[in-house]
């Protein structure tokens, strides 16, 4: 971990997430989600999790794109508000009801850093699971599984239902995604 | 100055230039400045994967994903820029912000 890029890449992905959640314009925030997910790709790479960091180019920043377009396709990029006016006196009434997502976003927020203050620091080889299931893993997985791999060995293997499951998600997410995109020519 | 220091350097000169381009991403007045900037964005992002993988060492797993990455911001622009001209062709006329 490099401090100072890390830093940087933290207020560059902050000022992104604001400017998606301020912009008027469906396709406009859909942009500077895909620069947001650019951003984080590099700071999962520069934290050293390459592989995170390929599934967020892959997912965040290409297929979700897409597939937030394709559903631009099927609605207005307009926002209600550009629709109605500010002034509009429904938009003021509207008003009062974001106070409660808002309230709510904050204390998960509060909630999430009160239990990050437990976590172990990171790249601490004491950590218990550097300490206790990395070690087994390494030292039996070749004898208990035969899988020259290590990491299929723990995917197939010793997490064998979660994988199995996951599967059966994404096999349901890509039929009902084929099954919707089918319905017109996009 | 270690070769560390040059690549550490040369990694924030070109998160100052993603900074600046992120001003038109974020605050530009048309979509097109925006598709503009991410493109550029993601073109520097490409450079500093690498650079971080010179930083880390390992390279060669570095530019794999760097290779990745710029095809997805190919990918990206002529989706976005797919969409931007279809609205633009159905709708007739041209989409604000």
């Amino acid at each position: 971990m490099i401090w100072q890029l890390d830093l940087f890449l933290l207020t560059l992905v902050v000022v992104c997430a604001l400017g998606t959640i301020t912009v008027r314009g469906l396709l406009s925030a859909t942009i500077i989600f895909a620069a947001y997910s650019f951003l984080m790709c590099l700071l999962w790479a520069e934290m050293g999790a390459v592989d995170v960091a390929f599934t967020e180019a892959v997912v965040g920043a290409g297929v979700s794109t897409i597939f937030f377009i394709a559903a631009l396709f099927r609605s207005t990029t307009r926002s209600r508000l550009v629709i109605r006016g500010v002034d509009d006196p429904h938009h003021l009434k509207d008003q009062g009801w974001k106070i409660l997502p808002l309230m709510l976003s904050v204390i998960t927020g509060v909630l999430l850093f009160y239990g990050m203050a437990d976590f172990p620091a990171w790249g601490d080889p004491q950590s218990p699971p550097n300490v206790h299931v990395s070690s087994y893993y390494i030292e039996n997985a070749v004898r208990e599984t035969q899988v020259p791999n290590l990491v299929a060995a723990i995917l197939g293997d010793y997490r064998g239902y979660d994988t199995m499951f996951e599967l059966v998600v994404i096999y349901c997410a890509g039929v009902s995604v084929v099954s919707i995109l089918k319905q017109e020519n996009l | 100055m270690t070769m560390d220091t040059v690549f550490l350097l040369a990694s924030l000169g070109l998160l100052v230039s993603t900074a600046l381009a992120l001003i038109r991403v974020v605050g530009g007045p048309t979509v097109l400045d925006r598709i503009v900037g991410v493109n550029v964005v993601g073109a520097q992002t490409t450079v500093l994967l690498v650079l971080i993988g010179f930083l880390f060492g390992n390279i060669s797993m570095f530019v794999d994903i760097a290779i990745a990455y710029a095809m997805l911001n190919f990918i990206l622009a002529i989706g976005v820029t797919k969409f931007f001209l279809r609205r633009k062709s159905a709708r007739g006329g041209s989409e604000e912000t």
